[in-house]
Parts: C-alpha cells; structure tokens; sequence
C-alpha cells in the first residue's frame, strides 16, 4: 500500500467511513500518523508555552505547531508553519495564567495556527497582553490580538470566523478550561493598513 | 410619594440614542453615541439575562465583568460574546481619551458604525434567547 493511499484510507477511518487502521506493507515516504487526522485539527501541540527570562518586558517567540501533513490524490507535503507570537508583560501573563491557563493558550493560539493556514489569512503576528479595566477594580484578563495586513472590516470578519472555531475547541475543554476561555482570555483584531 | 428624580428607561432606547447622535457632526455626539451604544448593550444583557434565570446582578460596576463573562458562556453567546468585550475597551476609549483617537494612536478604538452594528447584535441575540433551563 503506497502512502498516499494510506493516508486516504486514513481520512476515511477518521470520517467513519471505514474502521479498517494502517497496515502498510511498504515503508511510506513519511511517517504517516495512525491516529486519525480529525483529531490533528485541535490538538496538534500537547504542551504548554514555556516563557524564558524576561528581556524589557517583552517577550517574542514563533509559535511552532506539529508539522502539517497537506495531502493531495498524487502529493503529500509537510509543512511547519510559524506565526509570531509577542508577549507584552509576560511577567504579568504568567501571573494571571496558571498552568492550566497556559496549556489552553496554547490550544487557542494551535487553534488559530490551523484556522489561519486554512483560511489564508494576512496574519502578521499576534500580540499576547494582560489588560487591566479602566473602572472595575481588579478586573484583569489576557487580551490576544490578531494583527492582520488588510482592512478593519476584512479583519473583523476573520475573527467573527474564528469564534465558530472557538465554540468548537470549547467543548473540547473540561470544565476548567471552559472557564479560563470564558473569564481570562478575550480576542480582537488590529491592522497594519 | 415623591416623584423619581428620573423615571424608568428603557435601555435599548439608548442605542435609538446612539443612532441619533452618529448622524451629527460634534465629536461630542459622536462619544456621547459610542459610550451609550456601549450602555445599550451592556444594559440590555444584564437585565435580559437576569429576567431569563442566567445571572444575578450586582446593580454595581462589577456587573460589567460578571454580563461580558456571562455572554461568552456556551449557553449564552459563545464565542460570539468576546464583542462585548471588544465593545467595552471601544467604549472606553472614546469615554476617557479625550485626545484624537485613531487606531494607529489606540489600537482598540472602533468606528462608530461597528459600535452600533455589534450593540445592536449583542441586544438581538440576548434577546432571542430562551429562558434558562435549571
């Protein structure tokens, strides 16, 4: 069995068209992964961010996903696709985050990863920033920005795009992490036009 | 019995307001609409959602925080519920930064016509939702 083949009876398992697993008489070009790829959308990166000293208050890193497995009727490509994450007071961030706020960060931002590469967006980074509210007292939450090369409206609908992939990482999170999504981490877009 | 020193308002009339206030051309108007835009649908969530069973309010400033995490909840508006936030920060600055505002010089600042669309559609959805179950 070629492996692209492989991959496609793959696809197929993961849709439930067949319950038939890999068994690949040759070795295949790349490491063909045997869980199914329905679950690569969301939990392609099982770890946590890990900040490193902070430098002036900022802190600036590539996020790095799983590398993804683009597969056509005759190719099969891998790609690792890489955004820049900057985060602004990370001192801060980790304070308002514990280790389980961190890992669902890292999910939002897999999640984001994913959902830019497929919709093509013009991401130019993503900013990371505690915010503190201007009236109510102690009211701190970690704001995500996504900055994007095109117009306000255009990136606004980008958003409004993600928040479907959101509801849908929602219920894949037990309840803790349902409600460091619903209490600590909010969203909004800026632009460089 | 004294007369109220102001009677009873409904909130959403604020957004009527806002509307009002858009069309002219004072940057007084023009704030005074993003602060009530804002005002219409924070007021309206909150005593929707305590009238359908979801929250309970403070009646304080706390109540802004309690409606925004309220909205994002799964049950309520989901992921949807974030623009109430992105509404709130937008508020903010046309309330307090008394400076020209631009999106270069504050990056959360909002057109006022995106203020008024997200108001209302935040006031539609809290509207169309059911009584919670318990």
């Amino acid at each position: 069995m070629n492996s692209a083949l492989a991959l496609q009876e793959e696809k197929q398992s993961a849709s439930g068209i067949s319950a038939s697993s890999i068994e690949g008489s040759a070795v295949p070009k790349y490491r063909i992964p045997r869980a199914p790829l329905a679950r690569f959308k969301y939990a392609t990166t099982a770890g946590t961010i890990v900040f490193s000293p902070e430098v002036g208050g900022i802190y600036s890193t590539y996020l790095v996903t799983t590398p993804r497995i683009n597969i056509s009727f005759d190719e099969i490509s891998i790609t690792t696709p890489k955004t820049k994450v900057v985060y602004k007071k990370q001192k801060a961030i980790e304070a308002l985050l514990s280790d389980r706020g961190k890992h669902v960060l890292q999910r939002v931002l897999d999640l984001m990863e994913d959902t830019s590469w497929e919709q093509k967006w013009p991401l130019t980074h993503v900013e990371v920033t505690p915010i503190e509210d201007a009236e109510v007292e102690s009211w701190q939450y970690i704001l995500i920005v996504f900055v994007f090369d095109c117009d306000f409206q255009v990136a606004d609908e980008y958003l409004h795009n993600f928040y479907h992939e959101l509801d849908s990482l929602t219920d894949a999170l037990n309840s803790e992490g349902q409600d460091i999504l619903q209490r600590k981490l909010f969203f909004d877009v800026a632009t460089t036009v | 019995m004294s007369q109220p020193l102001y009677k009873s308002v409904d909130p959403e009339t604020y957004l009527e307001l806002a509307k009002e206030l858009s069309s002219k051309a004072q940057a007084v108007e023009k704030r005074t609409a993003a602060d009530r835009a804002y005002y219409a649908a924070f007021l309206v969530s909150r005593d929707l959602l305590s009238e359908k069973g979801y929250i309970t309010p403070y009646y304080n400033l706390e109540d802004h925080r309690y409606v925004e995490e309220t909205l994002k909840r799964k049950d309520v508006l989901g992921s949807l519920g974030n623009d109430g936030n992105r509404l709130r920060r937008a508020r903010n600055i046309a309330t307090y930064d008394t400076r020209d505002i631009t999106t270069r010089t504050q990056q959360y600042a909002r057109p006022l016509d995106w203020m008024l669309n997200t108001a209302g559609t935040i006031i539609d959805k809290v509207k169309k939702l059911p009584p919670r179950s318990t």
